[in-house]
């Protein structure tokens, strides 16, 4: 699937909010991609619900798939799309740590791409505690 | 906080619990040196190469 139409389906996801365990797992890979430098954690209050939708997207292709494509690099056709034209270069660097698998094996960001093995773990991993139940305490037998 | 021992899962547990700390700059740059310095001890969970 395109990541256009990834971050568009991850943005709609998002503004719906109601569904905590989506939040969860992209507020965890948003944590991700700043430690490793991808995203900047600076201004983020301005660029950060872009870095939202792009977590999100990756979160959408890694919880299906696990594959998508860029099928144009021009920044005119991103921008055009409405979609951020970082997305590129986010992608790029994303490629070069080995967060995300060209399929040619290029090593900058075309075409379709895989999910890397690190981003899927911690997308299952941010679901963890979530989906463990609740414990509650039957108060009658305590008094 | 120790710097020399935080792991990623630190980090994701300070963000449901503490989470005005953890969106903090000081924050930020720490989780973005403790990955350079270590990687592989950084993503404790994780099993695989990094």
């Amino acid at each position: 699937m395109d990541i256009v139409e990834l971050m568009q389906t991850a943005k709609a996801r998002l503004q719906s909010n109601e569904q905590p365990l989506f939040v969860e797992q992209t507020a965890t890979i948003v944590g991700l991609l700043r430690a490793t430098g991808i995203l900047a954690h600076s201004r983020t209050s301005l660029v950060g619900h872009t870095h939202n939708e792009f977590a999100g997207a990756l979160v959408l292709a890694a919880s299906t798939s696990g594959r998508f494509d860029l099928y144009s690099r021009r920044q005119g056709d991103l921008h055009t799309r409405g979609c951020s034209t970082r997305v590129v270069a986010w992608l790029d660097d994303m490629v070069s740590t080995g967060l995300l698998q060209q399929k040619q094996g290029l090593q900058y960001a075309k075409g379709e791409m895989s999910v890397g093995d690190l981003l899927c773990h911690y997308v299952e991993y941010a679901a963890l505690p979530l989906r463990t139940p609740v414990k509650r305490i039957n108060l009658a037998h305590t008094i | 906080m120790d710097e020399s021992t935080f792991t990623f899962e630190d980090f994701v547990a300070l963000r449901r619990t503490k989470p005005d700390e953890y969106y903090t700059l000081y924050t930020q740059r720490m989780m973005k040196q403790t990955f350079s310095r270590n990687p592989q001890a950084f993503f404790a969970s994780y099993k695989g190469s990094t």
